[in-house]
């Protein structure tokens, strides 16, 4: 069975369809890559996962977890959300907590950890994204991708089963991007569910298990890298990847 | 949301509450009886010599006065001070139980409240700057600035005396006689005795002019509900004695050097 | 024009002192009411909360409208005549709640003015690792919009205080009455107004070496 399945999923802002009608499954272990022109629906369709925007139509399922649009509620949908991580374009680290504090957060308020656990598994994380020597700075002392690094930790750091990244490198200067994709592929080999929009062609041949290509709010094609990549069937692929590669 | 915002609402505002009600020992009457809880009296603290405070100490006539009677009562006197257009109003709401402030007894006020008997007689006396040669008399107020108390019956008494408006009248919660001192006002209007004490006191350049007019007579309002009559009664009572036995004589001769406190 | 008169002046100084607790007891209670209220209306405003929103609206529209003397007038002589059991409330008590009440209507605003300026994706990231939208707050982001509240709670904390001198009005004994009843008493108007205004002056200066400390603090921070 897949670990999410998403089915009919309907958004749209005023009288703008956004999504319109998305079906999707994703395995565990999978990952995804997302690919597709700006305003095509992809940083929508991610957050609709997660109910940081509410659709109008369709259900999300998670580990088990699933919110019909038409009967969310505060609780069922904090319990889907709990299912994932989110990663942010912009790194939103919370701007009051230091780079630890970042990644403990969650792990005391949500989890409810004892402090000096949850700052044990921080450390280990810290570790792991190579910046324990930061681990007291403030996120405005960080540079860019040291922030998404921090960004990406706080997301490891929850262990949830699906992990969602939104254009994480694409904020970056373009000589910190490989800093970012390197974590992330320790991330891959670790089989980690996850959902990437990103427009790092080579990242995604050489990650990604399936690559979806998104126009209008649909899903227009979907395949492995070398299906996608090299031989793209729908016009609209071809287009895109035209002026991307 | 709802329900843990509207908790939240109200602990704090309870929270804050209780905290405020700590802070105030004697706020409500627990079950003592009406004999041991304290009299309530409530004046102004700046009319003097009746009621002032000097040297944080509140003092006069009407200190002396309610302190006899609390004795003659059995009762403890609790003073409160307030500016003076506010007493009625914390009369009205009970929190004090009456008012003792030369209040004058009038008609309208006599609909609303009962008095206890008389206990100083007084006239109303213009008071005018010293450098002033053309006040004598209410007359002469005429396109004048008037200043009184405010809520006092001789805001009343001129208003009544000058339906057309033609007098300035302007009230004020204290400071008249600086007011006039000052030329910001022509003159002023107080009962006699205080006027006298407050010339002789302050020093400032202030005189009489002309005669006091009307006979003023000055008591003590209670609400009209029974425990407030029984009070007044108990009042009149002691108000008696004093007057027989004459100590209300002493401690009028003690402020104003004759007696206030006989009619003529 | 006779002399400033120092020997009264130094004599008034400790009696308004002993009248000071009224002051500061009013204050800081009416602070912690005002600050208390202030919060959880700027969250029913931030939160957009059914029913209680609007009626968020009115308080504050009204607070802001009209004089706080006419609302402590309405507290303390009011009331009562409406509601009997109010007449145990004190002067006190009266003034410490009419001052919340009224300054929380400004301290809602200048809160939910800090929160409206934190960037949205503070909360998003917050809910994002599975916090509910209350505890994000508690968390994320009203530490950070304490900052930016901060310089205008601090207005209304000053307004507050000196507010309080109002309270003579209601026959509370606080520095103003005090004053207030010598000044009548000794003629002495320009010294009594001015060691009063002195005062006020002074506790002023201490919350805004306070405030200046804090803001220190908090921009340390981040
Ligand atoms: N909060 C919002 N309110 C109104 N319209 C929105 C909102 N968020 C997104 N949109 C609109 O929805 C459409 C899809 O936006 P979305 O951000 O999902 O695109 P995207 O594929 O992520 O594009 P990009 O590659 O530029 O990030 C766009 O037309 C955008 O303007
Ligand atoms: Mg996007």
């Amino acid at each position: 069975m897949a670990l999410a399945e998403v089915t009919n999923l309907h958004k749209t802002f005023g009288n703008n369809v956004v999504l319109d009608g998305i079906d999707l499954q994703i395995d565990q272990g999978e990952i995804v890559v997302i690919l597709g022109p700006s305003g095509s629906g992809k940083s929508t369709l991610l957050r609709c996962l997660n109910y940081l925007e509410t659709p109008e139509q369709g259900t999300v399922t998670i580990a088990g977890h699933s919110v019909d649009a038409r009967a969310a509620n505060k609780k069922n949908i904090i319990a889907l959300r709990r299912q994932t991580s989110f990663v942010f374009q912009n790194y939103a680290l919370f701007k009051n907590k230091s780079a630890l504090g970042n990644i403990t957060e969650a792990l005391t308020t949500v989890k409810g950890l004892p402090a000096t656990q949850a700052e044990a598994i921080a450390m280990d994380i810290l570790k792991s994204v190579g910046l324990e020597d930061r681990r007291d700075a403030w996120p405005s002392e960080l540079s860019g991708g040291q922030q998404q690094r921090i960004g990406i930790g706080r997301a490891m750091a929850l262990d949830a089963e699906l992990m969602l990244f939104d254009e994480p490198t694409s904020a970056l200067d373009p000589e910190k991007v490989h800093e970012v994709l390197d974590l992330m592929k320790q991330l891959a080999l670790q089989k980690r569910t996850m959902i990437v929009v990103t427009h790092e062609i080579p990242f995604a041949r050489e990650v990604a298990d399936r690559i979806i290509f998104m126009d209008g709010g649909k899903i227009i094609e979907q395949g492995t890298p070398t299906q996608l990549l090299d031989n793209p069937q729908d016009e609209r692929t071809q287009a895109f990847l035209r002026q991307v590669l | 949301m709802f329900r843990r915002l509207s908790a939240m609402v109200l602990t704090v505002v309870m929270s804050v509450f209780l905290v405020a009600c700590g802070n105030q020992d004697n706020s409500s009457a627990n079950n003592e009886s009406a004999e041991t809880e304290a009299v309530k009296v409530g004046m102004s603290g700046s009319y003097y010599p009746f009621t002032f405070v000097e040297g944080g100490e509140l003092q006069g006539f009407e200190v002396d006065v309610w302190n006899e009677l609390g004795k003659r009562l059995n009762r403890p006197v609790e003073f409160t001070t307030a500016p003076f257009s506010g007493l009625f109003g914390m009369l009205e709401s009970q929190r004090i139980d009456t008012i003792s402030n030369q209040i004058t007894v009038t008609d309208a006020r006599l609909e609303k409240y009962n008095f206890a008997d008389t206990y100083v007689y007084d006239g109303a006396q213009i008071t005018v700057n010293a450098d002033n040669t053309d006040v004598s008399s209410l007359e002469d107020l005429k396109g004048k600035k008037v200043a009184v108390n405010l809520g006092t019956n001789f805001e009343q008494l001129l208003r009544d005396f000058d339906p057309d408006g033609d007098i300035e009248v302007r009230t004020y919660d204290t400071g008249i006689e600086q007011e006039v001192a000052l030329g910001r006002a022509d003159a002023f209007i107080m009962d006699r005795l205080s006027a006298a004490e407050l010339v002789k006191k302050s020093g400032l350049p202030l005189k009489p002019a002309g005669k006091p007019f009307e006979v003023i007579e000055n008591s003590m309002p209670f609400l009209k509900n029974d425990t407030s009559e029984q009070l007044r009664i108990q009042v009149n009572r002691a108000l008696t004695e004093m007057r027989a036995d004459g100590t209300l004589k002493t401690i009028s001769e003690k402020w104003f050097g004759t007696d206030v406190t006989q009619e003529g | 024009m006779t002399e400033f008169d120092f020997p009264y002046a130094a004599d008034l100084l400790p009696q308004l002192i002993s009248a000071l607790p009224a002051t500061l007891g009013m204050t800081v209670l009416a602070t912690v009411l005002a600050l208390g209220l202030g919060l959880v209306m700027a969250l029913v405003q931030v939160f957009q909360v059914k029913g209680l929103n609007r009626l968020t609206d009115i308080y504050i529209s009204f607070f802001r409208g009209t004089p706080l003397l006419v609302q402590l007038f309405l507290l303390y002589y009011g009331l009562p005549q409406i509601f009997p059991s109010m007449t145990s409330v004190t002067a006190f008590q009266a003034v410490t709640l009419g001052l919340g009440l009224h300054f929380a209507s400004y301290m809602a605003e200048s809160i939910r003015g800090a929160i409206v300026g934190i960037d949205k994706s503070q909360m998003e990231a917050s809910l994002s690792v599975g916090m509910d939208r209350l505890t994000a707050m508690r968390r994320i982001v009203l530490p950070q919009a304490s900052r930016i509240a901060l310089p205008g709670l601090m207005n209304s904390f000053i307004d507050l205080l000196k507010s309080t001198s109002l309270a003579f009005t209601l026959g509370v004994a606080e520095i103003m009455s005090r004053a207030q009843l010598e000044a009548a008493s000794s003629f002495n108007f320009l010294e009594s107004y001015l060691v009063l205004a002195l005062v006020y002056w002074l506790l002023v200066i201490v919350m805004t070496w306070a405030q200046k400390l804090t803001e220190q603090r908090l921009g340390e921070a981040y």
